[in-house]
């Protein structure tokens, strides 16, 4: 019942979108017991995983800008929906 | 209950929150018109909901929460027409990543304590450069499933995918290609 890296790295992956079964994750750890680069996998994901999580935010200087042009027509619009009142 | 709503002024929205709503929905549908008349949309709900908006939340949240459903209510309308299922024929990536034996040609590099080395702000940048290189189906199941944290159930209805598992395998493909794009990218926190 021995996985090699490339199955690992599936399981690993995996295991962020459904639960393993019981023999996937005793596969998936004894496999990583002997091998090194497959628990850096882990650690890779862990970190990406994380980081992604501070993308989701909005709290800091925006990298791009609404036109000037986008802004006015955004403005009018909204004032015409004012008016619609 | 009257001082929530005074607490927001809608003349303001625009001003105060138009460009982070901007750059919020460009990162996710990537292109410019479209972001433009989401924020339009998001501030016109904004108006329509303002009894809604309880000042539990700040504005800006409230808003975003409002554009973050509008961008999911785009992308479902879109997978109708056609499907985010990525062609999983296309390419041998996966197997060329691994040897005949099954070992990793090139093994991940040693990034450090996840908790801390997630904080680092060059990982920060270089994240955002490897995901929008992404094709755009990965790209967006990416997006959706990592950084919006949609569960999978929920993405297989709005990405229009058949599967489950093809949906695991486009995620576990997007996440590679980030993986390895930030091996070169980003050389550690040191």
């Amino acid at each position: 019942m021995k996985i090699d890296c490339s199955e690992a790295s599936t399981l690993t992956s995996a295991s962020y979108d459904r639960k393993l079964t019981a023999g996937e994750i005793v596969r998936l750890a004894l496999h990583r017991l002997i091998c090194g680069p497959c628990r850096l996998y882990k650690k890779q994901l862990e970190t990406m995983r994380r980081c992604a999580s501070r993308l989701a935010g909005n709290d800091e200087p925006p990298r791009e800008t609404l036109k000037q042009d986008a802004r006015e027509r955004i403005r009018a619009r909204l004032q015409a929906r004012d008016k619609a009142d | 209950m009257e001082t929530a709503k005074a607490s927001t002024d809608p003349e303001q929205w625009l001003d105060a929150h138009g460009d982070a709503l901007f750059a919020y929905a460009v990162m996710r549908v990537r292109n410019q018109a479209l972001a433009e008349d989401l924020v339009q949309d998001t501030l016109l709900a904004g108006l329509t909901g303002l009894a809604d908006f309880g000042g539990k939340s700040s504005e800006r949240t409230w808003l975003t929460g409002i554009l973050k459903n509008k961008i999911v209510d785009h992308v479902r309308k879109s997978s109708r027409e056609e499907s985010y299922e990525a062609d999983l024929e296309d390419g041998n990536e996966w197997t060329e990543k691994f040897d005949a034996t099954g070992h990793w040609v090139s093994a991940p590099a040693h990034w450090g304590d996840p908790a801390l080395v997630a904080q680092n702000a060059q990982l920060k940048e270089a994240m955002m450069t490897c995901v929008q290189r992404l094709p755009e189906k990965l790209r967006m199941a990416f997006v959706l499933r990592e950084i919006d944290g949609h569960e999978t159930e929920a993405l297989l209805q709005i990405l229009n995918i058949s599967t489950a598992n093809n949906l695991w395998v486009m995620l576990s493909r997007g996440r590679e290609r980030v993986r390895s794009c930030l091996d070169v990218q980003w050389n550690g926190a040191t």
